[in-house]
């Protein structure tokens, strides 16, 4: 078990290393910022001399052995556009796109686990079918504009729930968020709901490809002729049975889901990290850009070590496994 | 072993000597027909069984893999999963036809009133569930019962069934135990409710050979106690042979010959029987070569109105063609054939 | 009758009912702006961008406060006078306090020139611009003059984003301290309150102001990037204002009871340039691709005909749905130095067509157009449609157009041979269009930022000429005649002019600056 925390930490490792580098040099490769920092009307020389504050006229390696330096202290550099610290700007909206994930995930897995056991329970039934076509929309319509058309009706047209923003933060346990409060509730509904689209989507699929398969099981005659109920069959023996993958796949979603929110963020003006990487990219603000993606990859390490370890108590099989290898 | 009557779907009970009064039996199965859709069209796998079975006694089904007999047994409890389909005869426990149950009355009487133990193990125990979990899931399916309680009866189930430790069994996963430790369990959760009638789907293939005869006689034993019938179907005559009161022995989808087992072992009249027999060393006469059916089944969807065994039987005539229909030769027997074998037949001839 | 008999005469539930209602118009009513840029810092003097002085123009103000034309009004400075060539005094106005109490006066003007230069990391615009005041003396509290080492006509305008700080915040104040409120202490119409980013920003009205109480006491800014989004919320009631609206939507808006529009020339002009100064221009060929054996923009002759195939009225009506407005000249109607005499260049591309012949390209020519497609008002569309029209005269075009992020980079490095750049002219006259664009580069001086492809070295001499010249008028008449001169030469083609679009809920009223700043004290309450 020591074993493979400590090779999965290292692994990371090695990739946080890679991606900095493709970041750092990707963005490099677009052009240089400083026109894009500076009014028109500056001077040759203020330009100059904005660039030289930013370190921008040193060689292209030199500076990014200057930021592998002040790595060490913590220090992920400045934004070239706000010159506040890259990090700082980063964790201060975090939050706010993990909370949304966060709703989101929770969304998908609440009505595509069920949706996915209806379907998978009654293969080639009416349902079924509805189940297979409204994914196949989930992950084919763009999220761009489900977002617009779920603002234009639940907004503009019926006024139910705000357009935009993220709604009053309360406290619980010493976390802020806004997920405690009815008013953060109503503002995180619809760009939540936008969000889990297309992890719901998937996780329907997979969830009745999964019950299809596991319904040919014996365990699952057993237990019928052991007189329980169908619903605790479907819900008990076989959810459980086929968790494992289901797991997988949540906990990669969650992971893309955190990355990526960019869209649903730009559509609902939620004040995360993608709305913030939107911009950074288009300001070729490399210190945030760079920050931003060592952030991410470090959240996508984690999440992998800890849906690892949920498998283990998910599938005790695995536990044998795991136990007989780690010698 | 008291002989009771195999009778055909119309008649009752009859009397009978021995430990159990005379009595309707437990399980009475009728005209039972189950068919599969295939590529190949509508298949009849379960064509036409008719037997029943009386309290505390221990019929076997005995049968070729492909003979319909395992599917018989998911029939009986509506196990059945499309493309298959029960699509005609009766299944009477006392006087329910469990065929026309609906599902939640159905699922009232699986475990508690009929159960059933399957062949492997390993499988029909849900292998990421621990084993109290299983068990006391059982439990609740009958009725409400308290944490505490339902812990204690399933560490005595356990007990019953010969497993020692049972309190550390009950942590465990499937995958902990072994073979024949898993099977106890399942026969464990069996019995939890005292059926009526237990079906075991060939309980002991999977199993070491050494063990087989262990969890053959503390069925046998635990039956006897309690009064549960058992349903027993394998493809092993010797086994039938060891243990059950009467036998059917089946042959595509059809139950070609029955009766009490001492009788239709000692004197086969149907040549399937005969040949199954002549198979198995340890039925063949001593010193005999052992004399393979020759031929293979048919495939289900080659079967026609005729006899399904003619191809591969010596004394087929253009008559089998045409399916035999059932005939009951003596109290308590029955059989399906043109030409059976000679009544004084001797299994040396 | 004495006032207690008076008194009692007016029944008390008037009384009572005209004191709640002064009270709730003393109270004033929230506003909440959905705004489609956030300032990068509230530290004035780190960032001069149009977008970052909007909002700086809310808790601070200058000596010069810009109108909405952009001509310097008195802002902290009631007024001024030209003691010479290279000195102006400023009489501050008295009675000014800080929104932490601290009176205002010449030593925090003092300040904050002083800090200027000095601000970390700053991107040195205001420095540069005000590069050329040499001292400051301070005569009394309430007058200060200000020496320049040699004669700059672009002070006072300068002087518009120059932001006073009251000297109370010292030397070691850091641009953090503002953004986080500590510092954002100025004497401007509201008070700062808080920020959180990407989210929103919250200002209250500071009733003490010295240019009259807003109507609003409670201002929230909303950070909505996304133009659909912002019109949705608009739409929705979320907020009460917006600004940059698309031009698309206009039309739906206006037909919305709810919803009213405000639209205002901008100063920003978009313009096509031509490189006249290399003998090989980036992306031109003759029809078949093969270079040419000289530069066909060198021909006065061809550029006259590419400005003349553009029909700029089609464009304005189609492609900005009539939300802009023809160009005569680099800057817009009523900035400092607009030349009335200048005309919208005809449409006509028989002459077109005619002149190409002449210049010797009968069968026209092959050239690459450079365009952003995410900065101005669609900037793509108008390429596009330039494109097409040159097409009609025989000169086939290819659009390059790309991101901003990735257009810029080039266009410094002089990549393009022809482009399209809109211009904010935010110093409200012709100065910094003719200084960055049309003069030639110079170091020295940093004149010529902008300019790849020009030079005219008369022009040179007469812009000198004007930004030495301090006399308004007499400034403003070579600004004119320079801007005539660069007309005249086709090589730098002007297009329309973009207008400033704001729509707001039915109820309130307000006049968009030309910058496209989006201020809170301009919106009114309407009565009725």
């Amino acid at each position: 078990m020591v074993k493979l925390i400590a090779g999965r930490i290292l692994q990371g490792f090695g990739v946080l290393v890679a991606v900095s580098l493709i970041a750092f040099f990707g963005i490099y490769a677009i052009g240089d910022p400083t026109s894009l920092l500076v009014d028109p009307q500056a001077t040759q020389q203020d330009v100059e001399q904005v660039r030289h504050n930013l370190g921008l006229d040193q060689p292209m390696w030199r500076q990014y052995g200057l930021f592998v330096g002040s790595l060490a202290s913590g220090d992920f550099g400045r934004s070239f556009a706000t010159h506040e610290p890259a990090m700082r700007m980063i964790l201060e909206r975090l939050p706010a796109t993990l909370e949304l994930a966060l709703a989101a995930i929770v969304i998908a897995v609440v009505a595509g686990v069920p949706a996915g056991l209806a379907a998978g329970t009654h293969p080639g039934s009416r349902l079924d079918r509805v189940v297979m076509t409204a994914s196949i929309l989930g992950f084919s319509l763009p999220t761009f504009w489900v977002g617009l058309m779920l603002i234009l009706v639940f907004a503009v047209n019926l006024g139910w729930l705000p357009s935009f923003g993220r709604g009053e933060l309360g406290s619980w346990l010493g976390i802020h968020s806004s997920l405690f409060t009815l008013d953060g509730l109503r503002h995180i509904l619809l760009p939540a709901l936008n969000l889990a689209l297309f992890p719901m989507s998937l996780v329907a699929r997979l969830t009745r490809s999964g019950a299809r398969e596991a319904l040919e099981l014996d365990f699952v005659r057993f237990a019928r002729a052991k007189g329980i109920s169908e619903r605790r069959v479907v819900f008990v023996h076989i959810l459980k049975y086929i968790s494992v993958p289901i797991v997988t796949m949540i906990g990669m979603q969650l992971g893309l889901l955190v990355a990526f929110a960019i869209v649903t963020e730009s559509v609902f003006s939620w004040p995360g990290t993608g709305k913030l990487l939107i911009e950074s990219i288009g300001r070729l603000d490399r210190p945030v850009v760079v920050a931003y993606l060592l952030v991410i990859v470090s959240i996508f390490v984690l999440l992998n070590l800890l849906t690892d370890l949920v498998y283990l108590t998910l599938d005790p099989r695995v536990r044998f496994d795991a136990g007989a290898h780690a010698e | 072993m008291s002989p009771t009557v195999c009778p055909d779907g119309a008649s009752q009970g009859a009397t009978s000597e021995g430990h159990f009064a005379a009595e309707a039996p437990v399980l009475r199965v009728a005209a039972l027909r189950t068919e599969f859709a295939t590529a190949a069209g509508i298949v009849p796998v379960v064509d036409g069984v008719d037997f029943a079975l009386a309290r505390g006694e221990v019929l076997g089904i005995v049968g070729e893999s492909g003979s319909g007999k395992s599917v018989t047994a998911y029939s009986i409890l509506g196990l059945v999963e499309p493309p298959g389909r029960v699509t005609g005869g009766r299944v009477l426990l006392g006087d329910i036809d469990l065929l026309a149950l609906p599902p939640e009355a159905l699922a009232a009487i699986r475990g508690a009133r009929v159960s059933m133990v399957f062949q492997d193990p390993m499988m029909s125990l849900n292998p990421v569930l621990r084993v109290d979990t299983q068990i006391i899931e059982a439990l609740r399916a009958h009725g409400s019962i308290g944490r505490h309680d339902a812990h204690a009866r399933a560490a005595d189930a356990l007990a019953r069934v010969g497993i020692a430790a049972p309190e550390e069994r009950l942590r465990s996963y499937p995958h902990e135990l072994s073979g024949g430790m898993r099977q106890r369990v399942c026969i464990a959760i069996a019995m939890l409710h005292q059926p009526e009638v237990i079906i075991a789907d060939e309980p002991t293939t999977a199993l070491d050979v050494t063990i087989q005869a262990q969890i053959l006689s503390e069925m046998q034993a635990l039956c006897a106690s309690s009064g549960t019938a058992l349903l027993w179907i394998t493809h092993d005559l010797s086994v039938v042979a060891s243990f059950a009161d009467r036998v059917c022995v089946m042959y595509a989808g059809r139950i070609v010959e029955s009766g009490p087992v001492d009788v239709v072992i000692g004197a086969p009249r149907h040549p399937y029987t005969r040949g199954l027999l002549d198979s198995v060393p340890a039925l063949a006469a001593g010193g005999r070569r052992l004399a393979p059916i020759p031929g293979m089944p048919l495939a289900p969807a080659d079967l026609d109105a005729g006899c399904a065994f003619r191809h591969r039987c010596a004394r087929a005539s253009e008559r089998c063609a045409l399916a035999p229909d059932e005939t009951f030769p003596a109290p308590g027997r029955t059989l399906r054939c043109h030409h059976p074998l000679d009544r004084a037949a001797d299994r040396d001839s | 009758m004495s006032a207690d008999t008076w008194l009692r005469s007016i029944p008390r539930w008037a009384l009572a009912a005209m004191a709640l209602a002064w009270l709730a118009v003393a109270q004033g009513q929230p506003l909440t702006i959905g705004t489609m840029v956030e300032p990068k810092s509230m530290d004035p003097q780190l960032t001069a961008l149009s977008s970052d002085l909007s909002y700086y123009r809310h808790v601070f103000d200058s000596l010069v406060t810009p109108d909405d034309r952009l001509r310097p009004r008195p802002g902290l400075a009631e007024s001024w006078t030209v003691v010479s060539d290279t000195v102006y005094e400023f009489k501050l106005r008295r009675g000014v306090r800080f929104h932490d109490g601290s009176t205002f006066d010449a030593k925090d003007v003092v300040y904050t020139l002083e800090r200027l230069p000095k601000v970390p990391n700053g991107d040195g615009l205001t420095a540069g611009k005000l590069k050329p005041i040499a001292r400051v003396e301070v005569i009394d509290p309430y007058t200060v003059r200000l020496h320049t080492s040699k004669p700059d006509s672009g002070i006072l305008r300068a002087l518009g984003q120059l932001f006073i700080l009251p000297k109370g915040l010292g030397p070691n104040v850091t641009s953090d301290d503002f953004s986080s409120g500590k510092a954002a202490i100025g004497t401007g119409p509201f008070r700062f309150v808080s920020w959180k980013r990407s989210d929103n920003m919250q200002l209250v009205r500071n009733d003490a102001w010295w240019g009259g109480k807003p109507d609003f006491d409670k201002v929230t800014f909303r950070f909505i990037p996304n133009a659909a989004s912002r019109v949705a919320a608009l739409q929705a009631g979320d907020v009460d204002m917006i600004d940059f609206v698309p031009p698309l939507d206009v039309p739906r808006l206006s037909r919305d009871p709810k919803i009213s529009i405000f639209k205002a020339s901008a100063a920003r002009v978009i313009y096509l340039e031509l490189d006249t100064l290399r003998d090989v221009a980036p992306g031109v060929t003759d029809l078949t691709g093969k270079p040419l054996d000289r530069n066909p923009f060198k021909d006065i002759r061809v550029r006259r005909a590419i400005s003349h195939a553009i029909d700029r009225k089609l464009i304005v009506s189609r492609v900005l749905e009539g939300m802009g407005e023809p160009a005569t000249q680099l800057m817009p109607q009523g900035f400092g130095g607009y030349n009335d005499a200048l005309k919208v260049p005809a449409f006509d591309p028989a002459l077109s067509r005619k002149l190409l012949a002449e210049a010797g390209y009968p069968q026209g020519f092959a050239m690459t157009l450079a365009c952003t497609n995410d900065r101005y008002v669609n900037d793509s569309g108008f390429c596009q449609a330039i494109g097409q029209m040159l097409a009609r005269v025989g000169i086939k075009v290819a659009v390059d157009a790309m991101p901003a992020n990735v257009y810029f980079p080039k266009y410094n490095k002089a990549s393009f041979g022809a482009y399209i750049l809109g211009w904010g002219n935010s110093s409200g006259d012709a100065s910094s269009v003719l200084t960055s664009v049309v003069h030639s580069p110079n170091k020295a001086t940093g004149r010529g930022s902008w300019n790849h492809n020009y030079r005219n070295t008369t022009l040179d001499a007469l812009i000198d000429a004007a930004l030495g010249t301090v006399d308004d008028t007499r400034r403003e008449a070579l600004y004119a005649k320079a801007m005539e001169r660069v007309m005249e030469d086709a090589a730098i083609i002007p297009l329309h002019a973009q207008l400033v679009i704001v729509a707001t809920r039915k109820g309130l009223n307000y006049t968009p600056a030309a910058d496209e700043a989006t201020l809170a004290q301009n919106v009114r309450a309407r009565k009725n």
